[in-house]
């Protein structure tokens, strides 16, 4: 068996401005969007964003229990984030570590400004984040995985939500980083904004930067999620088309043999 | 901005229009004067009621008990004036994890029903219609096509076959039960020996 390792290269990025994984500073990575992937969940979608698979299934609106949990007035959102333990380099236990509870928090808080909640009272929305392989800008793919299993599912949403991860690393500023621009570079900064209503739902911010730095990174980021936002559309509509054929296809069937 | 027309694709937070032009209908919501749309869909516009809907094809989404539904379920818990019911299907669509739901006495029949067990006991299979969609789904038997669907003896657990009015007789060891029965009894659910 060949033991695979990751060398560190001295430098992340070339000074013809050239990234590991060959991409330009302001360049995302390979993006796969699919939706409707799972049978049996009232919505689903899965991610490849370069080396990163991610699958979320959204269940409910549902009944809560135990009882005492649901809120008289709303629906109580529930996320789960996981990582498989095969996901990374190192084994990592299937027990949910302080990391990954604290993203399915920072991921619940950034859907639920979307969510329509108070029109299911005191029931619950479940969703469960698998990540199947990581390689940096997982939570930010998460998000915009969720987002369309929940448009998926058919619950009422003021927005969709879109979020990529911005990235300082050599001085530059960069778009999207993977695994070794986050372990090995100087800072990150997730962002998910609602495309359309042009509002911000997560920013989080790590290492030092100047305000300047932020301002720049912060106008890049919108315009990753922007293009982000034009691959969940066009993921939705293939989904809907193809939904919307086989629902023809059936009505044709009931007609020939009722 | 292009204008929205029926059969177009949207998805959450696209702008339809504005609330003079349209009534905002199922799929769409009002902020700030404007329509937008609230579900990835496709748009249908009815310029007779000025209503803007969103239509998704195929089953309903979100599946949940609204006002109206016809629900089958499982009666679960029988008190003297109540009774809990597991809904496992909404309007012939079966659902994942199933809703609650509760008769009242006075909505089991037209007819006076003087305790709960006189028309279900736990076990049986219902069909009813939902009153209040806020769970605990309020349900009424009320009407010839509600009721019981399909019953065990609560001696021997045999299937109980109709045997006129509001009796019902076990096929396994004959014993009389009553049960508020639907019109179609046994015919939309055949079950198998318990």
């Amino acid at each position: 068996m060949k033991i695979i390792k990751h060398e560190i290269p001295e430098k992340l990025i070339t000074e013809d401005g050239i990234r590991t994984d060959g991409r330009k500073p302001h360049e995302l990575r390979p993006t796969k969007l699919e939706v409707g992937i799972l049978k049996r969940a009232d919505g689903s979608a899965y991610i490849e964003q370069g080396k990163n698979k991610i699958m979320v299934a959204v269940y409910g609106p549902r009944e809560l229990h135990p009882r005492h949990l649901a809120l008289p007035d709303r629906a109580l959102l529930r996320c789960f984030y996981r990582m498989a333990s095969f996901s990374v380099q190192e084994r990592k236990s299937p027990a949910p570590s302080r990391r990954e509870i604290e993203l399915s928090k920072v991921i619940r808080e950034a859907l639920e400004p979307v969510i329509f909640l108070e029109r299911f009272p005191k029931t619950a929305i479940d969703v469960f984040i698998e990540v199947l392989q990581a390689d940096g800008g997982t939570r930010c793919a998460s998000i915009t995985t969720a987002a369309l299993a929940l448009a998926d599912a058919g619950i009422p949403m003021r927005d969709l939500v879109s979020a990529v991860a911005v990235g300082k690393v050599d001085g530059y500023i960069v778009l999207d980083i993977n695994d070794l621009e986050d372990k090995y570079g100087e800072g990150d900064m997730p962002t998910a904004i609602m495309p359309r209503k042009k509002e911000v739902t997560l920013i989080q911010l790590d290492g030092r930067w100047t305000p300047e730095e932020f301002k720049q990174g912060f106008e890049l980021a919108i315009k990753g999620c922007e293009q982000i936002y034009q691959l969940q559309r066009e993921a939705l509509k293939r989904r809907y088309l193809e939904i919307r054929e086989q629902a023809a296809k059936e009505m044709e069937e009931r007609a020939e043999n009722p | 901005m292009e204008k929205i027309k029926t059969g177009d694709f949207v998805l959450p937070g696209d702008r339809l229009g504005t609330i003079e032009e349209f009534v905002p209908g199922e799929g769409t919501y009002e902020e700030n004067s404007e329509v937008y749309a609230a579900s990835a869909g496709f748009v249908l516009i009815d310029h007779l009621d000025k209503k803007i809907k969103v239509y998704k094809p195929g089953v309903v989404k979100p599946l949940i008990p609204r006002v109206g539904d016809v629900v089958l379920g499982k009666v679960s818990h029988v008190q003297s004036q109540m009774a809990s019911v597991e809904i496992f299907q909404i309007n012939r669509n079966m659902i994942l994890t199933p809703f609650t739901g509760v008769i009242h006495i006075s909505q089991v029949n037209r007819t006076f029903t003087n305790v709960m067990p006189d028309a279900y006991k736990v076990g049986d299979i219902i069909r009813a219609r939902v009153l209040k969609a806020t769970v605990p789904v309020q349900l009424s038997t009320i009407g010839r096509k509600f009721g019981v669907l399909l019953a065990f003896c609560s001696l021997c657990g045999g299937i109980l076959e109709k045997q006129g009015g509001d009796k019902l007789k076990c096929s396994n060891c004959d014993h009389i039960e009553t049960r508020k029965v639907a019109i179609d009894y046994r015919r939309s659910i055949k079950g198998r020996r318990a």
